[in-house]
């Protein structure tokens, strides 16, 4: 199941760790049971493996640590999110999306922060931000490409803004109708109005494991993010 | 229990056959008593311990001599090729042993009493009825100086191979030879080299193929073709608008053309480009504004040919016409000629007969003269009248026809010739006339062409006289419509030139973007498979790293146990090694020998020292006695290891122990030899003389049997002493 709420902190590092302001943590604390407060990292460091993928932690696994900061080293916030398997549909859609989303809307990003948020506000609004996204592959080089293009243009501050535009509207993809950005504020976005999910008339269907796994491969080819997560959720 | 269970096997006798030294059959005879084999170097003395070893166990540790096989040098040394074979007797009591070996048959038997056993196992059987093995043998009951030679060098490696082969530790140095951990370390290492090599190889090339493609999406993206569009659904979307765009041209040039076929890949875009350029030549080749202008330029061709021609057609006709006219005007026409000339040759006729008749009066007068002149007459024979006398008749008559003949006849004669000019200049007139004529009708008739060509061009027929003005004004209209036509061609020229521009920048730009991102994807798929062939690898890796671990635990025990193995072999064997040391040895300083194993991170070393007195310094061996001395202590060592061993044979066979020794070594090792003669079978071989003295002086048993090898020609000669057993 998808979170009901979801509260962000976006970090787009060229370094190789990140640090969280004590008041960027205190933002990320929920008290609903089906919310959860995120860290987004997105490493740009020159490590061919992590550089331009998300990585999403639970930003609970950081409460409790005392000082005005906290920090941590990439590999441990990699090794964190390998424990918190209950982010795994929403890492799996970003990072399934990830490229083709940053590719759909790199030149949109030139415009700066206002237009590329007005353009994204629009689309999702007009639910239209899908057929944005190319079916076609993106590339690994391409999105590397895109990723450094957006630092060297805009700078490692403002492509971390445009970074975090991009990731609040690429989790709404997902079944978020309402998306919050906070350009200056604490958190950096936040999500609300989870669709997937509702008490709308279920049925219930019975597959083995594999067939299971094609009907959310065939909807993930078919675009269909949001039932594919809803399956792919139910399987265990 | 029989009576014969605790006693111990001895030796009754060895009989070779065309074995080395032997190329017949020889038997040595030992009937379990001590024995000396004595002779020269090269008689054969040796071959008897080898052939004991060989029937014994059919191998030897190593290569019996360097680069020669076993065959070579078993074989007689005369009579080669044929095959060696040998049997061993050993007595207990009543009970007889006999082991038999056969290299051609290459057979194996173990007899005692009744029974028999062949191959595996009479091998079993022999190590089990014997108590040991070979390793056993050559270390406890074979002494050769080649197996201790070791002790003699510098090397520690070599030193300490000489004391593990002395200790029995071969097997453990084996095991150890076997587990190399290293092997695997090392292995792991090659697997993470050969995922690191083709990781940085993968790279290096995902490197350079990135930098192509973004140099190939630069070119793109500076002639504005947008991030949708480079890639294969982006360039096939590029192609169905241009599709579509041909098609419309198809339509406004009235061209019907196919749309292109789709281009789902980089794969299809040449075969699409020929189907393009085809109907782009359609378009060029069959709109209707070319079906169109081609009349109209072929009529501006024909109307500019006619005004051309049409005045000159007019022109050349007035001309001849006008010199026709002249040429009456100045000669006449025809009628009259042709009256003009029938005139004058009606003339002509006249004049001709006046020209006759003239001549007929002057040649009256001729004959008149002639006639005169030959016969005088008295009359004119013209006019016939009586002439006066004395008339001169011939001159007058040749003067009168003279006359006549000059006057008349000129002026006939020249009537005749102007009638004759007269007709001449009539009939070239006429000539000329015919020709004009003709003049006039060709350039009628050239005009009459034109003008049937003009009303063919035109549509009508044009007066001559409004001809050029009428053609000229066809023609203007014509090009006038022509340059309109050409305004349209030109646009349509433009428009495909649009069209066919685009195409070129997608198959020059698009294409090579489409076709490098291609590239780079199986390269991608190429690096993804590499990964997962990688954490094979690395798990391959990892297993080696464990072996590696396993193996050094395995190490380093089987390392102490070699330690505590070694060193208790030499704590029950030291008293009698150190009492055997001083006996031989005679080192005045260093009475003490000390040897001991010690485990090391990846071996087992040995020290093998001396002292002088106990608690003295310890000093190397190898630093401190003589080779000599060396080769005392190591028989030292040797004969306290072999009478500490635990087997079945009352046997030690001792082959020329005198090697490097002095003379009071020598005797001081026939006493000990001789000592232990008396308490079990030794049996010794040498070709030491004084041994041999020194031998019997120190008590060599006397009920030792003696085998005097006197010489060898191929097989040994011998002379054995046997007293009776005491």
């Amino acid at each position: 199941m998808l979170p009901s709420k979801i509260k962000a902190e976006v970090k787009l590092t060229t370094g190789t760790g990140v640090s969280l302001a004590a008041r960027e943590l205190e933002a990320l604390a929920v008290t609903d049971a089906g919310a959860v407060g995120l860290v987004a990292v997105l490493f740009v460091g020159g490590d061919r493996e992590r550089d331009g993928r998300w990585t999403i932690v639970d930003a609970a696994g950081f409460f409790g640590r005392n000082g005005e900061s906290v920090s941590s080293a990439r590999s441990a916030l990699v090794a964190t999110a390998r424990t918190q398997s209950w982010l795994d549909p929403l890492r799996r859609h970003v990072d399934a999306l990830w490229p083709a989303f940053l590719h759909a809307f790199v030149e949109s990003a030139e415009q700066g922060h206002a237009g590329l948020v007005a353009e994204l506000e629009t689309l999702h609004a007009e639910r239209r931000l899908r057929e944005r996204v190319p079916r076609d592959r993106v590339l690994g080089v391409e999105h590397l490409a895109n990723v450094k293009e957006l630092v060297r243009r805009h700078g490692e501050s403002d492509a971390g803004r445009l970074a975090q535009d991009l990731l609040a509207y690429l989790l709404a993809l997902v079944g978020y109708s309402k998306v919050t950005l906070n350009a200056v504020g604490v958190p950096d976005f936040v999500l609300e109005g989870c669709t997937v999910g509702d008490p709308v008339k279920h049925v219930m269907i019975s597959l083995v494991r594999t067939d299971a796994e094609r009907v959310v491969a065939l909807c993930r080819a078919a675009g269909d993010e949001r039932l594919a997560l809803a399956v792919e959720s139910k399987i265990r | 229990m029989s009576a014969n269970d605790n006693a111990r096997w001895r030796l009754a006798s060895v009989t070779i056959r065309q074995f080395r030294g032997v190329a017949k059959e020889k038997t040595y005879a030992f009937d379990g008593r001590p024995a000396m084999l004595h002779g020269n170097n090269g008689v054969g003395k040796s071959t008897v311990a080898v052939a004991l070893q060989w029937i014994l166990f059919g191998r030897f540790y190593g290569d019996v001599l360097p680069n020669t096989k076993l065959d070579s040098f078993l074989a007689p040394v005369q009579g080669k090729g044929k095959a060696y074979s040998g049997e061993v007797a050993f007595s207990r009591g009543s009970e007889r042993l006999v082991v038999s070996r056969d290299g051609g048959a290459k057979s194996f038997t173990v007899r005692l009493g009744k029974d028999t056993w062949s191959d595996e196992k009479a091998e079993a059987k022999r190590d089990e009825i014997l108590g040991l093995d070979m390793d056993t043998f050559v270390r406890a009951v074979l002494l050769q100086q080649s197996r201790i030679r070791g002790l003699l060098l510098d090397e520690p490696k070599e030193r300490n191979k000489a004391l593990d082969r002395l200790l029995g530790m071969d097997a453990a140095e084996h095991l150890l030879d076997l587990v190399r951990p290293r092997d695997f370390s090392n292995a792991a290492v090659a697997w993470r080299d050969v995922i690191r090599d083709e990781q940085q190889q993968l790279r290096s090339q995902e490197e350079l193929l990135g930098t192509q493609l973004e140099q190939c999406q630069r070119t793109a993206r500076d002639l504005r073709f947008l991030n949708k569009d480079l890639n294969a659904p982006g360039l096939e979307v590029r192609y169905l608008e241009l599709s579509r765009d041909l098609v419309a041209l198809g339509r406004k040039y009235k061209v019907e053309v196919d749309e292109l076929p789709p281009v789902p890949g980089a794969a299809k875009v040449a075969a699409v480009a020929r189907a393009f350029e085809q109907a782009v030549r359609a378009i060029r080749l069959g709109a209707e504004l070319r079906k169109r202008l081609t009349p109209v330029q072929k009529a501006i061709a024909d109307l500019s040919g006619l005004s051309e021609r049409s005045g000159e057609a007019v022109e050349a006709r007035d001309s001849a016409v006008q010199e026709l006219e002249a040429f009456v005007k100045t000669h006449g026409d025809r009628k009259t000629l042709l009256g003009e000339r029938a005139e004058a040759q009606e003339r002509l006729k006249a004049h001709r007969q006046e020209l006759k008749e003239a001549d007929g009066l002057r040649q009256l007068l001729l004959d008149a003269h002639d006639f005169v002149k030959r016969a005088k007459s008295r009359e004119c024979p013209v006019c016939e009248r009586v002439l006066p006398e004395r008339t001169d008749l011939a001159a007058r008559l040749r003067e009168r026809s003279a006359g006549s003949a000059s006057d008349a006849m000129e002026r006939v004669r020249r009537s005749v010739e102007k009638a004759e000019g007269r007709i001449e200049e009539i009939g070239a007139a006429l000539q000329d006339l015919t020709v004009l004529g003709k003049e006039v009708e060709v350039a009628r008739k050239t005009l009459e062409k034109v003008r049937e060509k003009a009303a063919e061009v035109l549509g009508a027929t044009v007066p001559e006289n409004k001809l050029q003005a009428r053609v000229d004004e066809s023609l203007g209209a014509r090009r006038e419509e022509e340059k309109k036509l050409a305004l349209a061609v030109e646009a349509m020229e433009a428009d495909l030139e649009s069209v066919d521009g685009r195409e070129r920048q997608l198959r020059a730009v698009l294409l090579p973007v489409v076709q490098k991102r291609d590239e780079v994807a199986a390269h991608e798929e190429k690096i993804e498979a590499a990964k997962k062939r990688h954490e094979k690898s690395e798990a391959r890796g990892a297993e080696m790293d464990r072996y590696a671990a396993q193996l050094e635990v395995i190490r380093k025990a089987v390392i102490g146990a070699k330690e505590d193995l070694a060193n208790e072999l030499l704590g029950k064997a030291a008293p009698r090694a150190q009492e055997l040391y001083r006996r031989l040895v005679r080192q005045p300083v260093f009475d003490t020998l000390e040897i001991e194993a010690n485990a090391k991170a990846a071996k087992v070393d040995y020290t093998f020292q001396v002292t002088a007195g106990a608690g003295g310094a310890a000093r190397d061996a190898r630093l401190v006695l003589s080779d000599g001395q060396l080769t005392a202590t190591a028989l030292a060592l040797f004969f306290a290891l072999a009478e500490s061993s635990q087997h079945a044979l009352d046997l030690l066979y001792v082959d020329d122990p005198t090697q490097n020794l002095d003379l009071p070594c020598k005797e001081a090792m026939a006493k000990v030899v001789a000592e232990i003669a008396r308490r079990r079978q030794v049996i010794v071989s040498t070709q030491d003389e004084d041994f041999v003295t020194s031998l019997k002086a120190e008590g060599f048993p006397k009920n030792a049997i003696i085998h005097h090898i006197t010489a060898w020609d191929g097989n040994p000669t011998v002379e054995t002493s046997a007293p009776a057993s005491v």
